[in-house]
Formats: C-alpha cells, structure tokens, sequence
C-alpha cells in the first residue's frame, strides 16, 4: 500500500516533496529486491510487523508502541551520534522524538513514513542541540572527547574484529556525508533506504551523496587497497 | 533532468550481494565502536509512559551543569546540578541536589505564572505548585528515573488544560 504522503513532518523545510516522490520506490523495493539479498533479516516481514505494531499503537496499545522504540531505537542512535552528540544529548534528542511520535502517532500511515518521521525529528532536533551547544561555552568536557571524531583513533583498533578492520579503514577515507549516510543505512530495512537518504537531505537520484555512490566509492577503495577479500 | 548521473541514478542504486555484505561489516563496525547504550531504551520507555498524549515536549537546552558546592550555603556534601529546558512557549529551569536519602528539585519556570507541576518518579507522582514568580520546589524525590509535567491552567493561558513534558531525566 503505498502512501502518498509523508504525514506532518515536524519541520516545513524538511524536505516534503521529495520524501513524497521516493516514497512509492521505497515500497518497491520491498517487493522487488529481498530475492537479491535474502539475509537481510527478511525485510518485509519485518516491515509488515511494524505495519502491525503501528496500528496497534495508533489504536492506543502502548505495549505496541514499547515494541517500535525497541525496534527503531538503534537506528535513532546512529542519527544523532552522526550528528557528533555526546551519549547523554543523543539519548535525550531521541527521548523527544519519541514523546513527540505521540502526538503525532495518528498522521503516521506506512512502516516507511515512520521511519522517515523519526529520522527526520532526530536529525532536526540534534541539529538544534549541536548547535545551542556550540553557541555555549562548553561547561562539560566530555562533551568535547565524547563526540564523533572523524580520524581513526588507535582503540578503534581494539575494539574492531580484524575483518573490520579493511572495511572501517576505507569507510573513514571517505567524505563525511557518505560515512552519515552509509552509517545510518546500515541500521536501516532496506524497503525504508530511500526515505531515510531523503530525511538525511541525500536523496536518491540528487547531486550529492547517495547510497550507490557511496558504496561505489567504497568499493573502489577497497579493491585498490587490498584485493578485495572482504567476505 | 533524469539520466544525467548514470552512475548514481541507476547503477548506485541496486543493491548486490557485496554492498549488503559492507553494509553489514559496517553496523557490526559501529556497533562494536559506539553501542546504544541500553538506558535509552529504558529512558524512552519511561517517559513515553505517561497518560497525556496530547502534551508539548520541553528539550533539554543547557545540559548538566555541577553547581560549586556550597555555593548555596548547603549542607556538607550537598552537590547540585542545573537543568534547562525549553518548549516553543515556556522554558524551564530545576536545580536537582541531593538531600540525605532523597532529591530535591527547585524550580524556575518563564515566563513566569500559577500553574501546577507534577513529578512522575517511579511509581509515584509527586505534585506540588508553582507560584506567581514561576517558582516550584519538590522535596524528598526517590532517586531513579523522572519526568517533569508542567500543567498549565485554563484561566492562565486559555488553551484547556495544556501539558508540557520533559524527557525522562536521571536523579
């Protein structure tokens, strides 16, 4: 069933019209593409039972609605630390995004518009945090040392497992939009990648950072550094 | 305008079996460096379990900030920290210190006006007023998770009954 609209979007310049173009393609590739990728945690089952959990949770089961923050919590935590909030601002933008999914729970009617609705207030609202905290004169240091470094720094090597460790260098070379973007869309079902790229402002189909040529890039990395032995 | 970027267009956008397998070494990546902690979850379960639906949501604006013991003339020990949040029409500040056994909050609500606030604390809801200076105090709080609800009053702002809450805040 697609959905023609994205339903109140918490900010006008959020880019509603062109999350309302690519929404229909999201939904095709739920059909159309788990054949060539069958273990990704079978996505449209996956949608069809957060299709069910929303509108149980529309129906007013908060049960339902504890199940979508489980499900969709990690995602939001990759948005807002994309954005370089440290751990305790992180956890409070995506407290807000969803106290503010309650009011406007009703307007949400597809998997795909939901994840496009939480993407976008989370990124909205660490973009608002980030910023009032510049403005400020940091009081609290970790506010500084906790946030996303764009180096590699030597502990990542630790905690990474040695068949990482190709991958994560090449991923750290490239620009910072299409390590946003690869970041998020690694936590994301695939039937919702092109709603997510559109809520992080890197359309499917745009000039700048997309999915594929990201991916591209990356690949091409990885094949003139090492010969390509990823799997 | 389509066709211009092959590259990205078409090709960039289907997936094959080698960008799935990236795609997966990369969350294991970013799951192994920067794990959800898991008091997000418990937070944002907390605090979407309030009754008002229909309420404003207050962000934080200035984090934690450790008040210099004693700079209120405490008790030994005592030590403060300062919130701040803000709505689209109210900003909210509390002091949280530690009291012996308990918590206290003193409050600052602006613009300042009579209204009621509420403490969600656990099992408990602690319930006190704000004056007309926008001050409120809540006493002998549990220490755990906690959310703020400020209620504001028809005959003060003409909108029924209007809430504003806050996210789950650690005491």
């Amino acid at each position: 069933m697609p959905n023609s609209t994205l339903p109140d979007l918490p900010s006008p310049d959020a880019a509603p019209d062109a999350a309302v173009a690519s929404d229909p393609v999201a939904s095709d590739t739920a059909t159309s593409d788990t054949a060539a990728v069958p273990e990704t945690g079978a996505p449209t089952a996956q949608h069809a039972r957060i299709a069910t959990l929303l509108l149980s949770a529309q129906a007013g089961r908060r049960e339902s609605l504890n199940e979508i923050v489980v499900e969709l919590s990690p995602l939001l935590w990759q948005v807002a630390r994309a954005q370089g909030l440290d751990h305790e601002a992180a956890q409070d933008v995506i407290q807000c995004t969803w106290l503010s999914l309650l009011r406007h729970l009703d307007q949400i009617h597809s998997p795909v518009a939901l994840t496009a609705w939480l993407v976008t207030a989370t990124k909205r609202e660490a973009w608002r945090t980030r910023d009032a905290h510049r403005a400020e004169q940091p009081v609290d240091r970790s506010l500084m040392t906790d946030m996303a470094d764009p180096q590699p720094l030597p502990e990542e090597s630790v905690l990474l497992a040695e068949r990482h460790h190709d991958v994560w260098r090449a991923v750290r070379t490239l620009p910072q939009r299409c390590q946003e973007l690869l970041r998020v869309v690694a936590f994301t079902h695939r039937p919702d990648y092109d709603a997510v790229a559109v809520a992080l402002g890197m359309p499917r189909g745009s000039i700048g950072p997309t999915r594929g040529r990201c991916l591209a890039k990356l690949r091409t990395l990885l094949d003139a550094d090492t010969r390509g032995d990823l799997a | 305008m389509s066709g211009t970027d092959p590259v990205g267009a078409s090709a960039g956008e289907l997936l094959d079996e080698r960008d799935a397998q990236l795609l997966r070494t990369l969350r294991e990546c970013h799951e192994l460096l920067d794990p959800m902690p898991e008091s997000l979850v418990q937070r944002s379960l907390f605090a979407l379990a309030v009754e008002n639906v229909d309420a404003e949501v207050f962000r934080l604006a200035e984090r934690y900030r450790l008040e210099a013991a004693g700079a209120r003339g405490g008790e030994d020990g005592e030590e403060a920290r300062v919130v701040t949040f803000d709505s689209d029409s109210l900003t909210v500040m509390i002091r949280i210190s530690e009291l012996g056994g308990g918590v206290r909050i003193d409050g600052w609500l602006a613009p300042p006006q009579e209204c009621r606030v509420e403490l969600r604390s656990g099992e408990r809801i602690l319930n006190t007023g704000v004056d007309a200076e926008g001050r409120f105090v809540l006493d002998a709080i549990p220490r755990g998770l906690a959310q703020l609800v400020v209620r504001l009053g028809e005959s003060l702002t003409g909108v029924g009954g209007q809430s504003i809450l806050t996210p789950a805040i650690v005491l």
